[in-house]
């Protein structure tokens, strides 16, 4: 991970840059499968709709309506 | 109840359990630990439930507890400082500044926060008014986990995720 100090809207932050990590290549990877699952259902039933998350999780939207 | 073993005006150990929700009934309330101490070693037994969550709550947070004695100089309870809070936005995009800020109790003793992501620097930033911030951008995608800590008051962390 690198580090290093910049000036943005005139106000001074640390950029942080890092190469991103197997677990969140795969998770990507996961959400670009489901979201082609997904537009490849709705295509053929334009009355597809996307089961409900189960009880105390919060998903997360990763298909624009 | 919670046990807190004390030598040299130092705790030596914290142990007890209390599951969530249950209080303690009056037979509980009026164990005495028997269990014998090396020599200098005494036992501050903490019955009252909101101390013994504080006390835990710091001691999960690695703040400071403050050993409270009497007239006599005799350690007879503690004082648990509130651990420091972290807030910070949970979704962020690329490239946007994101404000880490740090809040201590208004009578901190504490005059700095660190501020730290992951294995990242080390951060140092002056409190004011109980409260240390430090800004960040994030220029790739991923989850980041930003940890704040102060002497006094132990660590707390909390996730980013930037997309």
């Amino acid at each position: 991970m690198n580090e290093r100090k910049e000036i943005r809207s005139g106000k001074q932050v640390t950029v942080v840059e890092r190469k991103r990590t197997p677990d969140e290549l795969e998770k990507e990877d996961l959400l670009l499968r489901l979201e082609a699952l997904e537009t490849e259902a709705r295509r053929k039933n334009p009355d597809f709709k996307i089961p409900e998350p189960p009880k105390g999780l919060e998903r997360r939207q990763v298909l624009q309506p | 109840m919670v046990l807190i073993v004390v030598c040299a005006g130092q705790i030596q150990s914290i142990s007890g359990a209390r599951p969530d929700g249950k209080e303690l009934s009056d037979a509980e309330k009026t164990v005495i630990p028997i269990e014998p101490l090396p020599a200098g070693h005494l036992t501050i037994a903490i019955k009252d439930e909101a101390l013994m969550d504080a006390v835990w709550a710091s001691y999960d947070a690695g703040a400071k507890i403050e050993l409270v004695k009497d007239n006599e100089d005799q350690v007879v309870s503690v004082n648990p400082l509130l651990p420091i809070e972290i807030h910070v936005p949970r979704e962020v995009r690329v490239d946007e500044i994101v404000e880490a800020k740090a809040v201590l109790p208004g009578d901190t003793q504490d005059t700095q926060v660190t501020f730290q992501v992951e294995d990242g620097q080390a951060i140092a930033e002056d409190v004011q008014d109980g409260q240390a911030s430090h800004a960040y951008v994030f220029v790739s995608l991923g989850t980041y986990r930003i940890q704040v800590s102060s002497a006094n008051h132990g660590r707390a962390v909390a996730e980013v995720v930037v997309q």
